[in-house]
């Protein structure tokens, strides 16, 4: 057995493409902090300071290698102007779209991130996380990619009128967008984050044709990604990733958060010493998971991606939902400890226990 | 008149087929299928007092989007049952589950179509079931929706009576739901 690591060591090493101590695990909690302390979401995040607390226990409680200054997605189109909608028991969700018409693009401006109270309760979180874990636990930031924001923007179906009909209004957004991601993701590298998740759900051909992507957005991905002050993951928040894995991997980005769609062996074949994975737990199934599903599923997602290093264990989505009991992270907690150490025990393939 | 037959059916077919071949994949995207639907959509509203095919005794279908906003998934599976012969209501969505349930009530409805985007929305549902089953209400229960497809036991979990992955799958379903009653 090796000596053990801090989490930031044992990140660090699964990324280089070597083995560590043991197969990092990284449980994003965000709204789960409101949950474990029986209180409101909306007062949960308003409270920076609460927020530090939370995260720094529930790393502890369920042997989590990372903090996780986000908060939810919304808190972006917040910036420019759009409501939040907060709800009893899921993440807050954007309200009527902030832009009602695609004529009203141009008029829009980069939003200040300085005047922005939900941006500044980020990084104030990011702060708190960095001075109370220093270098011993990476803090991940978390910024939506310029390509994906619109979905909250505009909703769905307008601005796939935009993408199809309006190229040069989709192309002043673009701009827009990745000027402030770019902004965004710096303001959290320098209030202390380690790295910076770029969720990029629309990426994936599940929601796009593959060469649509390439031809309007990848291009734009790469550029924003390079303005980006230190490592960035790209997330593709439960989409598929295999189609596009080359593609991502050219684009620099360090890490892909794969799908429950994907075929965790050939990814991690094509992936392997180019990019390390972080996946794929089914962050839905989660919430029903009896023990023996929670410790068959970490046991398989191990025997098929964490030989060699490269992989961190995580949910497929970028969230741990709010339903999911405190005992089913518990059992992947420990089935991470006893399964995942380095070198690998041989696993064999469980039968599905649910 | 048998002309007019095999025109009906032809228009069926290919309306059918496209979101087969949605749910299947080959139209690979949501934004592919939105683009084919906007399409059928203006198909239906042009050709349909046409080409509908001709149910006698349809139940009454309900349609809406509970809690959620993404109406997508529901301007999907309407246009198929429509096509279908079906009489259908749309509730609209952004729907509480006491408005769907009074909905439900007021138009008398004998079959419910959910579609749901979040995991709390899809949660929701148990509670469609017991004001049903509450107020002795008969109505199937059909639920369709991303939850649904990450988890393909939930709707089982939540006392729907059937999952429908897409347009395609509902049609025999309510066929099915409306034989045995």
């Amino acid at each position: 057995m090796k000596t053990e690591m801090t989490s930031m060591e044992r990140v660090l090493t699964a990324l280089s493409h070597q083995e560590p101590d043991r197969v990092p695990l990284l449980l994003l909690f965000s709204l789960y902090g409101a949950r474990e302390l029986e209180m409101s979401i909306k007062d949960y995040f308003m409270d920076p300071e609460l927020v530090v607390k939370t995260q720094l226990m529930l790393q502890k409680k369920y042997r989590s290698d990372c903090l996780y200054s986000f908060a939810y997605g919304a808190i972006e189109t917040e910036a420019f102007g759009g409501e939040v909608v907060f709800t009893d028991d899921g993440p807050p969700n954007a309200g009527e779209p902030l832009i009602g018409s695609l004529d009203l693009i141009p008029s829009l401006n980069l939003p200040d991130i300085g005047s922005s109270p939900g941006l500044q309760r980020i990084l104030a979180v990011t702060r708190g996380l960095k001075q109370a874990a220093g270098d011993s636990i990476p803090i991940i930031g978390v910024v939506v990619a310029p390509f994906s924001l619109p979905v909250m923007q505009l909703g769905f179906e307008k601005y796939l009128e935009l993408i199809y009909f309006r190229p040069e209004l989709f192309a002043q957004l673009m701009a827009l967008n990745s000027a402030f991601c770019v902004k965004w993701a710096n303001a959290q590298l320098a209030a202390g984050a380690t790295a910076i998740c770029y969720f990029n759900p629309l990426a994936s051909p599940t929601m796009i044709e593959k060469d649509t992507y390439l031809k309007i957005a990848y291009p734009l991905d790469c550029q924003t990604l390079a303005k980006i002050k230190g490592p960035t993951a790209t997330h593709l928040a439960s989409g598929i990733t295999l189609p596009v894995l080359d593609e991502i991997i050219a684009s620099k980005t360090a890490i892909l958060g794969f799908g429950q769609g994907d075929d965790v062996t050939r990814l991690k074949a094509r992936a392997s010493h180019k990019i390390a994975l972080v996946g794929n737990l089914n962050a839905i199934e989660m919430v029903n998971w009896s023990p023996e599903k929670a410790q068959s599923t970490v046991k398989t997602l191990i025997s098929q991606a964490a030989a060699g290093g490269g992989f961190l264990i995580s949910d497929s989505h970028g969230e741990i939902p709010y339903q999911v009991p405190p005992e089913v992270l518990v059992n992947i907690a420990d089935t991470v400890a006893e399964w995942g150490q380095y070198p690998l025990k041989s696993i064999g393939v469980d039968q599905d226990a649910s | 008149m048998e002309q007019k037959n095999n025109h009906r059916q032809l228009f069926l077919d290919a309306l059918l087929a496209m979101d087969r071949i949605g749910s299947e994949k080959v139209l690979r995207d949501a934004a592919q299928q939105q683009q084919s639907f906007e399409a059928v959509e203006q198909i239906i509203s042009r050709m349909l007092p046409e080409f509908r095919r001709d149910r006698k005794n349809s139940p009454k279908i309900g349609i809406g989007v509970l809690i959620d906003h993404h109406a997508l998934g529901k301007r999907i599976v309407k246009a198929v049952v429509q096509a279908e012969g079906f009489e259908i209501f749309d509730f609209g969505d952004g729907l509480s589950v006491e408005e769907i349930v009074d909905k439900t009530m007021a138009y008398r409805i004998d079959v419910l179509l959910v579609s749901t985007l979040m995991l709390p929305s899809a949660l929701k549902v148990k509670e469609i079931r017991q004001q049903f089953d509450h107020r002795k209400i008969k109505t199937w229960l059909i639920v369709g929706g991303a939850p649904f497809r990450l988890d393909s036991s939930l709707w089982l979990q939540v006392g729907a009576d059937a999952d429908g992955k897409n347009g395609t799958a509902v049609i025999p379903m309510i066929e099915r739901l409306v034989a045995t009653q």
